[in-house]
């Protein structure tokens, strides 16, 4: 009989495996498929790395003006480096480096009774701040010219808004906005109309996002916390009070609509179940894509990078998607939030910023910058038993890019489920693309994995690891 | 050498997966520039619309309730024009000025 086997782990950019939402150990998946992770497998695909570290903006924590969590950031430019961010009680205003403090008017400005920023649209020279106050919520204009804020702009025009999420979309010179059962619309004329209860879709239900596609407005709708949601399709105009078209999710509540190359995706939760998922709208089914743990993100918390959707869950941040259309679609968590409460996730000039706070003092808006050694990645386990023998595993060949000065990563095996592990071997030295390691003190066991730490990784020079070759023999037990 | 490489059959690329199945039509499948909603059609943009759902047919308003010219599912037709209007049921005949009939023809009462 053949006593020698081999397992390759490659193609690290297939993401987390099928189970792994449901089981940290699991058996089920591909070569490249990880049980656990936190890296980046979407930079360099085909490749594993380091996650993006955080650096905070200048002025961008509580010893600059961010003395309160962000909870939107729009996601682009109102012109050249410039855009907003609204927290709890004030408004923002950010370059790709810093946090404007002072000038004239001064940063960051205050909107008066506001107690969560909710969303910011532009809508031709002015945006609308959507927030809620300690009862109901309200919209604030602020002219790009001069900046100046009119705090009340909604109910001065219209009237007050519910006190709900108000995710919103903007199509020119018309805006649609959720508003707790209600769907309000804007509409930019040479008289602005304003009708915050556009469309009502009834008590219990709660609008958690808006997004405009092929002419239409798609909103998504949550009855009953959850238990029943619905997208509908509303004609662009916004004008007429009928609604066009919906789909049915069933008993799973929404957490954001995101458009990507003329698809719609849809992040929601299975409240039975407790499983969160990244499907798509085809036709009027939700296709699920994949699968995640942690937490059902929202509508402030999502952004595009590298060509996948970016969201929170758990004060984490998560990829999906492929980098490109002919790779498999992964889905992995790509990099630490920051602080334990994410607030907001936005890509306005290209790299992302997070906003997040430790819900007592400490905030922070933050961008991906250089590398940080938060970082691992388990493969899935592999059963290495042959009737009744057991896998001896003798020998390790990685591959890597060429590294550089200080990159490092550690290499142990871990054996039957993680009741065994083998001392760390570590992988380091520049310009080295490969190592070979023979002194693995692990005995014969059933099964086996992976698992590559960060933790010695260096901030400036990742350590890009493309292969893992263990080789083996079968020993009688 | 036995490979024990883990594979895991039914990956697709991005590609494939993306993919309405045969007969699937998406939400308000759109042909030749006209819209096909489970419950109506539409072609046009803002009020600039010719529609036609199960109230009747119109044209000159997102939707029917305010169309400028429509004709209902009983065939009974209105024009609305910014003061005036009109009726035409194959009972009566109707001008409005300012909401108030000026010429009628046929029997008033067939008239909404």
């Amino acid at each position: 009989m053949d006593k020698e086997f081999a397992i390759e782990f490659s193609q690290f950019n297939q993401g987390q495996a099928p189970l792994a939402h449901l089981d940290t150990k699991t058996f089920v998946g591909n070569r490249g498929q990880s049980s656990e992770i936190k890296a980046d497998i979407i930079s360099k695909p085909g490749f594993l790395t380091q996650s993006p570290a955080l650096a905070d903006l200048t002025n961008g924590n509580q010893s600059g003006v961010v003395d309160q969590l962000i909870r939107f950031i729009l996601d682009r430019p109102t012109s050249t480096d410039v855009t907003y961010a609204v927290g709890t009680t004030k408004l923002y205003k950010l370059s790709s480096t810093t946090v404007a403090s002072g000038g004239t008017p001064s940063w960051p400005q205050t909107i008066s009774d506001m107690t969560e920023g909710e969303s910011i649209i532009r809508v031709n020279d002015n945006l609308l701040i959507f927030y809620n106050k300690s009862s109901g919520g309200d919209i604030a204009a602020l002219d790009l010219g001069d900046e100046s804020i009119d705090d009340d702009f909604g109910s001065d025009t219209d009237a007050a808004l519910e006190k709900a999420p108000h995710p919103t979309a903007v199509n020119g010179s018309t805006a649609v906005f959720g508003n707790g059962r209600y769907l309000g619309v804007f509409i930019d004329d040479v008289s602005p109309i304003l009708d915050v209860q556009k469309l009502d879709f009834g008590k219990g239900a709660e609008v958690s996002d808006v997004v405009f596609h092929a002419n239409s407005w798609w909103i998504a709708v949550n009855y009953a916390d959850g238990k029943g949601s619905r997208i509908f399709m509303y004609a662009g105009g916004a004008t007429t009070n009928i609604l066009d078209d919906e789909a049915g999710i069933g008993d799973q509540k929404i957490g954001f609509l995101h458009v990507h190359n003329g698809n719609i995706f849809v992040v929601y939760q299975d409240k039975t179940s407790g499983v969160f998922a990244v499907g798509w709208l085809s036709g009027r089914s939700i296709k699920p894509l994949r699968y995640f743990s942690g937490s059902l993100p929202n509508h402030r918390q999502k952004a595009l990078y590298k060509n996948t959707i970016l969201f929170a869950s758990s004060g984490d941040i998560w990829s999906c998607g492929a980098s490109v259309e002919q790779l498999p679609i992964q889905i992995s968590k790509l990099a630490d939030g920051g602080h334990t409460t994410i607030g907001a996730i936005a890509s306005p000039f290209g790299t992302p910023i997070v906003a997040s706070s430790d819900g007592s003092s400490s905030h922070r808006l933050a961008k991906f910058s250089g590398y940080s050694t938060d970082s691992i990645y388990k493969s899935i386990f592999v059963d290495v038993t042959k009737r009744r023998w057991l896998g001896r595993v003798h020998t390790m060949i990685v591959s890597s890019k060429a590294l550089g000065v200080n990159a490092r990563c550690d290499i142990t095996i871990e054996a039957d489920q993680g009741d065994k592990t083998s001392t760390a071997m570590e992988y380091s030295g520049e310009g080295k693309v490969r190592g070979v390691f023979r002194s693995i003190n692990l005995n014969a066991v059933e099964d086996v994995r992976i698992v590559i730490d960060y933790e010695n990784g260096n901030a400036v020079n990742d350590c890009p690891i493309r292969k893992i070759l263990l080789l083996g023999n079968f020993v009688e037990f | 050498m036995i490979d024990l490489t883990p594979k895991f059959k039914g990956l697709k690329t991005a590609e494939q997966e993306l993919q309405l199945q045969p007969g699937e039509l998406q939400m308000g499948q759109r042909i030749g520039g006209v819209s096909m909603f489970s419950n109506a059609f539409k072609r046009g943009y803002g009020e600039a619309v010719f529609g036609a759902d199960e109230n009747g047919i119109w044209l000159g308003s997102a939707d029917f309730v305010n169309g400028k010219f429509k004709v209902d599912m009983q065939g009974n037709m209105t024009i609305t024009g910014d003061e005036d209007s009109s009726y035409l049921s194959a009972e009566v005949l109707i001008f409005y000025n300012n909401d108030v009939p000026e010429i009628v023809i046929g029997d008033p009462s067939a008239a909404p």
